[in-house]
């Protein structure tokens, strides 16, 4: 994987300027400024794409991008938990999160999970506009069948630690499973959050909860509910702004 | 294929859609053979429930044949005469095995729309808004039915489509009010609203040992229907002060158990709260007028019950929550767990303890839907229930 030394946060604000730049060279009058700006722009997207930037390395900054104990220590980072309470014992819940490969078929926002061995993994994410992120984990903590808690390896683009918690419960409908996932990342604090939720349409948060609304419709119901190819009369322009068919 | 769309308040229009399709496993596709409008159609044709879009098609009352199924349904083949429950339940979560089916938690997938308004989402419905998932409903030729293992229910061939056609909703809905209002030897129970739902709640509160049922409404027909149909008594708001009438006729105890088959849009009895609710809601500041549930909480016997099958979607105003407390009521409500009263409800129809088509006043051709929800909603030509054939 190649290094990087710009935080995701960074990336995505470096892409949205250097868009903005861009679109507004374009307009612009020909001249010597225009192509500076241009140039600008350029190296903004780069920076962004890449995940690289050479005056980072020429001063040293960014070295410990990927040091999840730096990165998400104390106030750092943003936190978000979900829970959700599943028709299974926790056994079962623990078995199908554990094959980590198969994630991605209910959290939508990841392309591609590859198991490397017993502890790491292979991780890539569709980030918005289009910017992929990809990075290394590995299990720091294994407990059958209650908890798996997980961090990204330093050098990582995205640095983030979380885990899932599994709390096998009596309940009136039968036995079932309170699951908890906590997740940290360091990239996307602040402003650089809030434009990526405007970017995606949808809060870390609110992924969190369908990616969990998902598995448990996958757990409980062996398929998640959808009304794609529904089948409809013709939709005013609100309908057509509100996408409800897409 | 034909189906019947919303297009916004009371424009309501057939219009040729794409035909639905298998998505998920455990899909079917029913060509449709019988279907009905809903007292609660009319909420979505008078544009007062949220999330509707354009397009919809609406409908969740109905029946039909089998034509398709998704590779995960073994229980139905092809051919197969099915009624399909108004609320969609996956069978595998915690509420379906508790037998609250309405609450199913994996059906809607908007149930983030629904957790925004209500705090946690109930299932998904049939033509019923994009807040209860947006699937399309069932007044079109052909409907697409989801988790078709568990919701659908097949119908012996003796009986007609009119006689099975209500254990979609009303019959269900009319019979869970008056299970909720627990029912003991000697009880007198008073229904607000004489349509369908109200009519099945009456017949079911019979049924289950009622001692006298009180039916309440303002169409002449309807009374009628429940005092020749069910031996109700009945009052008739315009004439008569209810609440003082049902004091003298219970000895002054006030009916046991008071069921609310009207719901967000009560037409009101003319008093003051009835028409600042008019006022309220026509200025949009509230989204439900609840004339009917005021009186029937004040109407209540000390700790009677409150059973409320008619629709609300909002707030409410001017509750008289004093009231209700004061006189430690108990409230049952919500949407019916349809699939639990399918087996039992078959069985009196087939035992001949209830015939539902007695509700039925017109059978019409698919087409004339668009009529047939303005007349239903003007209660013209003595309309109780449509049904409609594709």
């Amino acid at each position: 994987m190649r290094t990087t030394n710009v935080s995701s946060g960074e990336r995505i604000a470096c892409m949205a300027a250097g868009m903005a730049l861009g679109m507004f060279a374009a307009r612009a009058r020909r001249g010597s400024a225009r192509w500076v700006v241009l140039s600008s722009a350029a190296a903004l997207l780069g920076r962004g794409a890449t995940g690289y930037c050479p005056i980072n390395h020429a001063l040293g900054r960014g070295r410990n991008v990927g040091d999840t104990r730096e990165a998400l220590a104390g106030s750092r980072g943003i936190k978000i938990v979900e829970s959700v309470t599943i028709r299974a014992d926790a056994q079962s819940l623990y078995d199908t999160w554990r094959r980590l490969e198969n994630l991605p078929t209910v959290m939508r926002h990841l392309e591609t999970v590859d198991v490397i061995d017993e502890k790491t993994s292979h991780w890539v994410m569709r980030g918005p506009a289009g910017i992929r992120f990809e990075w290394d984990a590995e299990i720091i903590n294994d407990v059958t069948p209650t908890l798996i808690a997980w961090r990204s390896l330093p050098g990582s683009a995205v640095v983030s630690a979380g885990s899932v918690q599994f709390h096998e419960r009596q309940r009136r409908g039968g036995v079932a499973t309170e699951l908890t996932v906590t997740m940290q990342y360091s990239a996307l604090g602040g402003k650089a959050s809030d434009m990526l939720a405007w970017l995606v349409g949808q809060s870390p948060a609110s992924m969190l909860r369908e990616d969990v609304r998902r598995f448990k419709a996958q757990v409980e119901a062996r398929e998640v509910p959808t009304t794609r190819a529904r089948s409809h009369g013709p939709r005013s322009v609100a309908g057509r702004i509100a996408r409800v068919d897409a | 294929m034909k189906a019947l769309c919303w297009h916004g308040t009371r424009d309501v229009r057939i219009d040729r859609v794409p035909d639905p399709e298998i998505v998920n496993p455990r899909d079917a596709i029913l060509k449709v053979t019988a279907t009905a409008i809903c007292g609660s159609d009319l909420h979505l044709y008078d544009g007062v429930i949220p999330s509707m879009v354009a397009g919809d098609i609406l409908g969740h009352e109905f029946m039909g044949e089998v034509v398709e199924v998704g590779s995960e349904v073994s229980s139905l083949k092809k051919g197969d005469r099915v009624v399909v429950p108004f609320t969609i339940a996956c069978g595998g979560c915690n509420p379906c095995h508790e037998q609250l089916w309405a609450l199913c938690d994996n059906s809607n997938p908007n149930a983030w729309m629904a957790e925004k308004a209500y705090g946690y989402s109930g299932s998904g419905l049939f033509g019923y808004s994009h807040l209860y998932g947006g699937y399309a409903g069932g007044q079109a030729e052909y409907v697409r039915v989801p988790y078709a293992d568990v919701g659908p229910f097949k119908v012996p061939s003796g009986l007609t489509d009119s006689q099975v056609l209500f254990l979609s909703d009303i019959f269900p809905t009319g019979y869970m009010a008056a299970e909720n209002c627990h029912i003991q030897r000697g009880d007198v129970v008073a229904v607000w609203g004489c349509g369908p739902v109200g009519q099945f709640a009456i017949k079911s509160a019979f049924l289950l040992g009622a001692e006298r049922v009180i039916a309440i409404d303002r169409v002449p027909e309807r009374l009628e229907l429940a005092r020749t149909a069910s031996g109700a008594e009945t009052l008739n708001f315009d004439d008569d002060d209810v609440l003082e009438r049902l004091r003298t006729m219970t000895g002054g105890r006030g009916p046991d158990a008071c069921i609310d088959a009207v719901g967000l849009e009560a037409h009101g009895t003319g008093s003051l709260l009835a028409r600042y609710d008019k006022v309220k809601t026509a200025a949009f500041m509230a989204t439900d007028r609840l004339d009917v549930l005021r009186q029937a909480i004040h109407a209540c016997r000390k700790g009677g019950t409150v059973s409320i099958p008619g629709v609300y979607g909002g707030f409410l105003d001017k509750v008289p929550i004093g009231a209700a407390f004061a006189k430690g009521l108990t409230f049952k409500m919500g949407q019916t767990h349809v699939h639990r009263y399918l087996a039992p409800l078959l069985a009196l129809i087939e035992g001949g303890k209830i015939d539902p088509a007695f509700v039925v006043s017109h059978e019409l051709p698919l087409d004339a839907a668009p009529e047939a929800y303005a007349m239903f909603l003007a209660k013209r030509d003595a309309c109780t229930k449509v049904i409609l054939r594709p």
